[in-house]
């Protein structure tokens, strides 16, 4: 028994081999192959890192090796064994035992994940009753323990919440509660974070850390994000089309990278090269001091009539955005960021304060016609929802020169064609509509868009957070170049500090509706004065060093 | 949270008894006070002349004489000392009609409403979970043709076989609760159809849920994961159409009763337009947009039960309330 037990820790928690998943009916024969020919172990307490992007296939690897792929995919090669046990082709039944007590799952969105109707103690306690940790009786004091172990606040007071009381980070907290809470050996974690702002993020990593070091637990990381890999995880396997390009060591990979996708990688991923743009803004030269967009002490606030509950948006606001400058304007979510990007689009009303865009200030009520729309436009964060499903490309793109009335239709067509070309994308695109295009492809369609009116300035709302870090750096290229040749002045509303160091030249960080810091870029990250912007700073990930071996 | 649902209550009986003023106020105006007076038509009515001595007791009752404003208060004084008029073919009290017809469609509608759950249920789940496609297929396709067939070819069919066929139960006499089921049935067929097709709807939207992946990464069986947390989820569109089903139920139903020779509300309707019986039409409308209120008014309440996220909702954000 002893030896069993001895000879069951040796083994690998999770053994993959060449594991092989089809999705797609099995009578119809277009068939797609999610993952061909993958093989990876994780021992015990170690924390392996998949990388890739959207479509790379870890998603799939991490459900096939949980047993919980959909209904159209299935396994057709290979084999995975979890703690010795060969479950490859178990059926549910057989996974159930399974499920909870050796492996827990931490889903990508926490918002999502827990019965909206139930409340987050009573989920939790059903997990403890249902794998036999706990009696009827115990199970809410043995709750309101764990929950208080994951770091939520006031335990008891929060046993009795629902879901939708709690914020993103509180709710991934009970998620990790109830993964943990049978003491399964390996947790399979899908973007565990990458719902959840920075600061957030780095505390429930830790969390996920801490609870590894005291459960032995080995964790299979699923993440785009390199950065993050690079800090927590012990070894990495780096998958591109369903197949591995790379694995080893996390130092080793990230220092002497061989494949040439994971060069690709690393070099596309912000986080890991800070000074991409600098060539290109030392080219360029100093500013001049002419003020662009001016915002003196901008105040907004959202009062709800039913309940006569004021919240302030916006409180003081005042900064000043450089002509020609990429001026960022940082914060978590709930900081005011959108709000004030709205305001200076002309699109939403402010309570006080003045706003000049170009020379031209605006109104406490926006006029109902956006007359500033030729000096200036807004890039939306979902390009999707931002085009018309029903619109070819080509109509959503004539849109705006019909509504200036600017040219014949001939003209029209021919400065489409150009900012097509601009934007990189082949005419063929004309025909098509928003839903037929890959998320980068939209996204230049919006950017597109946006520079048809030859505005002087773009306001860009998180326009790449949406992207795989590969199409995010196109992205990001394709735009420092427009800037460059059209003179454009952007104000680039992002939460990703690591992209902000790449690409800004002047900085504003918001929390909680007020300017915590304003400045040039340089100073703000290197020396920030206020401990808010050095604590966001200090959630970047990737600043630190590798993760020590298990 | 419990403030938000005592005002959320508050906020909805006041709107529902509002709606029932509303209604009576508009019926009244509609059938008395609009040219073509129903009254005076009555007595003059050839095929069935009224006395002098009674058209004189009537018109004094119904006040014609006066202006229109003052026959309403008239009427809405009696209404509430529960004085509902008196029907103008039979002379019998409207509220003893009324209170006659009641307990038929009661009894009918309480049973078709029990059956429709039960029937939409089980198609649902059985469209949604069953493990052979071919069930689901059937199951899938049943409330359509539910839908595309009108009650009264059901109702002549089951009246075909249970009664005529196999005689288990009389078409004519009435046997207490053994009448009330093949029409019940009847019914049920007809309105199970739009409840079943919206509970798949909502049992397939909330199975694709992410919740569901984490509930049986969690160690959970199928059976649980579906009717201890899928079915909740999918319930709250079933819900309204449930209610708004019970209303048109309580309402009678004019075909139904009449294929079964039952002398509920829904005769009483018929029986009241075809010789315009306005005192009777007028009564039938205020229970039918009473019932129908309520059942709003329960479906409603029932809500923040299933859902506590309803009560505690506060006003639709509006379009320039920003979030980020």
């Amino acid at each position: 028994m002893d030896n069993d037990e001895s000879a069951r820790l040796k083994l690998p928690v999770l053994s993959v081999r060449d594991l092989a998943v089809v999705y797609g009916g099995r009578r119809d024969r277009l068939d797609s192959t999610a993952l061909h020919g993958v093989s990876f172990d994780i021992a015990a307490g170690e924390t392996l890192a998949l990388v890739g992007q959207s479509g790379s296939g870890k998603s799939t690897l991490a459900l096939a090796a949980a047993g919980l792929l959909p209904a159209n995919g299935r396994i057709v090669h290979g084999e995975v064994h979890l703690r010795g046990e060969r479950v490859t082709h178990h059926d549910r039944r057989r996974w159930q035992k399974l499920r909870g007590k050796v492996l827990g799952f931490i889903p990508q969105d926490p918002l999502g994940s827990l019965d909206p109707l139930q409340r987050v103690g009573h989920q939790l306690a059903q997990s403890l009753i249902l794998h036999g940790i706990a009696r009827r009786s115990e199970a809410r004091e043995q709750a309101i323990g764990l929950f208080d172990r994951v770091g939520i606040r006031e335990p008891r007071l929060r046993f009795d919440a629902y879901p939708h009381e709690l914020s993103g980070g509180q709710l991934q907290r009970v998620l990790i509660a109830i993964a943990v809470a049978a003491h399964p050996s390996l947790l399979v974690a899908d973007e565990p974070t990458s719902a959840l702002d920075v600061t957030v993020q780095r505390r429930i990593l830790d969390l996920i850390e801490d609870l590894q070091d005291e459960l032995s637990l080995s964790l299979l990381l699923i993440t785009h994000d390199l950065a993050l890999a690079k800090e927590r995880s012990h070894r990495l396997v780096v998958l591109n089309h369903g197949a591995v390009r790379e694995t080893g060591d996390t130092a080793t990979i990230m220092t002497a990278p061989r494949d040439s996708y994971t060069v690709q990688l690393l070099a596309d991923a912000p986080a890991l090269s800070p000074d991409k743009f600098d060539t290109l803004r030392h080219a360029r030269g100093p500013l001049a001091a002419v003020p662009a967009i001016e915002i003196r002490d901008l105040t907004k606030t959202f009062r709800n009539r039913s309940t006569a509950h004021v919240a302030p948006a916006l409180d003081k606001v005042s900064f000043t955005v450089t002509r020609g400058a990429v001026h960022a304007l940082v914060g978590e979510s709930g900081s005011g960021k959108t709000t004030a990007a709205r305001i200076v689009a002309g699109l939403s009303g402010f309570d006080s304060g003045s706003v000049t865009v170009a020379d031209r200030t605006l109104p406490l009520h926006p006029p109902a016609t956006n007359h500033h729309a030729r000096t200036l436009q807004l890039v939306y964060q979902n390009a999707l929802a931002a085009l018309d499903p029903k619109f070819t490309i080509a109509e959503a793109l004539a849109e705006p020169l019909r509504i200036h009335r600017l040219g014949s239709a001939a003209q029209r067509h021919a400065s489409i064609r150009a900012i097509l070309e601009q934007v990189g994308l082949p005419d063929s695109i004309l025909e098509r509509r928003p839903r037929d295009l890959s998320g980068g492809q939209r996204q230049r369609v919006a950017i597109a868009r946006a520079l048809l009116l030859q505005p002087e300035l773009l306001v860009l709302d998180e326009p790449t957070s949406a992207l795989d870090v590969t199409v995010q750096a196109r992205l990001v290229e394709l735009l420092m170049e427009l800037k460059q040749r059209n003179g454009l002045t952007y104000l680039f509303i992002s939460h990703d500090l690591s992209l902000v160091r790449q690409i800004a030249d002047e900085i504003t960080v918001l929390s909680a509706g007020k300017v915590v810091e304003t400045g040039p870029a340089d100073r703000i990250l290197s020396s920030p004065s206020h401990p808010y912007t050095a604590d966001l700073l200090a959630a970047v990930p990737g600043r630190g060093g590798f993760r020590s071996a298990a | 949270m419990p403030a938000a649902l005592h005002s959320y209550t508050a906020r909805r009986i006041a709107q529902t008894v509002l709606v029932v003023i509303l209604t009576y106020v508009l019926v009244f105006f509609i059938l008395f006070i609009l040219p073509g007076d129903p009254i005076q038509q009555q007595i003059e009515n050839p095929q069935n002349p009224i006395p002098a001595a009674d058209a004189k007791i009537l018109l004094q009752y119904y006040h014609v004489d006066r202006s229109g404003l003052d026959q309403f208060w008239i009427a809405f004084r009696r209404l509430v000392q529960g004085d509902l008029g008196y029907s103008l073919t039979t002379g019998k009290p409207v509220a003893s009609l009324i209170l006659q017809a009641i307990p038929q469609t009661l009894a009918l509608a309480s049973t078709a409403l029990v059956f429709t759950g039960v029937i939409a249920f089980v198609i649902a789940l059985a469209a949604a979970f069953a493990p052979s496609s071919v069930i689901r297929g059937i199951a899938r396709a049943l409330p359509g043709a539910f839908l595309a067939t009108p009650s009264f070819l059901v109702g002549f069919l089951l009246l075909q076989l249970f009664s005529f066929q196999l005689g288990w139960v009389s078409a004519i006499r009435d046997e207490g609760f053994k009448s009330v089921i093949l029409p019940a049935l009847a019914l049920a067929i007809a309105v199970s159809g739009p409840i079943a097709q919206v509970l798949i709807q909502g049992l397939n939207r909330a199975y694709g849920e992410p919740f569901v992946t984490v509930l049986r990464a969690r160690g959970l069986g199928e059976a649980r994961i579906v009717l201890g947390h899928v079915l909740r989820n999918a319930a709250i569109p079933t819900v309204t159409l449930l209610g708004l089903t019970l209303g048109e139920l309580l309402a009678g139903s004019v075909v139904t009763e009449t294929i079964f020779s039952r002398t509920g509300i829904g005769f009483l309707t018929q029986q009241a337009v075809r010789e315009q019986d306005a005192p009777v039409i007028l009564a039938v409308v205020m229970l039918v947009s009473t019932v129908f209120a309520l059942t709003v008014l329960i479906t409603d309440l029932i809500y923040p039960l299933i859902d506590p996220r309803i009560a505690a909702r506060p006003i639709p954000a509006t379009a320039d309330q920003a979030s980020d």
